[in-house]
């Protein structure tokens, strides 16, 4: 068991700042901080494609049965961060889904959790009651970057 | 004209010998981002969560089609989520302050349930894209006022 300690901030300028002007009338500064007990920790950098077709779908990002044998709200589980770390470009946005392994890009896809532009990222909580994939619309190697902390208490 | 949000992360350990909040890993840890998001609407708002009448009923926090008019198309209609759970523990821990957060408009706090997406315990947040293709609903445990807070950014993008 170990801590962890993620803090977040969300901060804008005014919508009449010159700089980078903010979507508000007003400034915005948010921050939030936690400290979390964790136990196992893994990570990996991971090439995508961006081919559909059968076999060809994208990846598993994190398998949930490696982690526990039964997802229950509030004592199995993880967190999970995930930044595409690709530069600019076209064919260069990686989707996130839950379920099967499948074609994450079709309009609406209710599969589809969310969507990384490069350099964008995610940190959010998993209970482990499905798999987390990846889908590309293209091919980059050393893509995506993933951490998987496990929650203290995961059976 | 474009208007930006910036986004900062920091995940941080000390390493497992350390004799204050020791980490998980023999090498302390320190992952730090940051990105500039270009963003139009801004919606705010602080959660109460559960009736008198049913303190464990679930409640939708976002309707993906009060914000895109033609079809959720990954890489252009979307926004960034904010959540998190404004409870404190209890005294005695237990699951009382917990709130799922997932797709499925019921309890979501059966074992293995694929339509949630994650539990916040009190304290936790989160911090994610959303791609709009499904609305997003808050179960909680028992009755409790301010319970949760949820800010959500439109990509520019989005039509």
């Amino acid at each position: 068991m170990g801590i962890i300690k993620p803090s977040l901030t969300l901060t804008a300028n005014a919508s009449s700042s010159s700089t980078d002007a903010g979507p508000m009338s007003m400034a915005l500064s948010l921050s939030a901080t936690d400290s979390l007990s964790v136990t196992q920790v893994q990570s990996k950098i991971l090439d995508v494609y961006g081919a559909h077709g059968s076999g060809d779908d994208g990846g598993i990002l994190w398998d949930a049965s490696d982690y526990t044998s039964s997802g229950e709200a509030g004592t199995d589980g993880a967190f999970v961060y995930i930044k595409n770390i690709t530069a600019a470009g076209s064919g260069r946005n990686i989707m996130i889904g839950a379920a099967t392994l499948e074609n994450l890009s079709g309009n609406g896809e209710a599969d589809r959790l969310f969507t990384l532009q490069p350099q964008e990222f995610a940190f959010f909580p998993w209970d482990c009651t499905q798999d987390l994939n990846f889908d590309a619309n293209g091919d980059t190697t050393n893509a995506l970057e993933t951490w998987v902390f496990v929650r203290t208490g995961t059976a | 004209m474009s208007k930006y949000i910036t986004t900062t992360l920091s995940i941080t350990s000390n390493t497992y010998t350390a004799t204050s909040n020791p980490g998980p890993t023999t090498s302390p840890l320190a992952v730090s981002v940051s990105n500039l998001l270009d963003v139009t609407e801004v919606s705010s708002k602080i959660v109460d969560l559960g009736t008198v009448a049913d303190p464990t009923i679930h409640k939708l926090l976002w309707d993906a089609s009060d914000y895109f008019t033609t079809n959720a198309d990954f890489g252009v209609d979307g926004g960034f989520l904010y959540f998190r759970n404004l409870l404190s523990e209890n005294s005695t821990p237990d699951t009382l302050h917990d709130i799922v957060i997932g797709t499925l408009d019921g309890d979501m706090d059966t074992a293995d349930l694929a339509t949630r997406w994650f539990t916040l315990q009190p304290g936790e947040f989160a911090w994610m894209p959303w791609d709009f293709t499904n609305d997003i609903y808050a179960d909680p445990q028992e009755i409790n006022a301010g319970a949760l807070e949820t800010i959500l950014f439109v990509r520019t993008t989005t039509v």
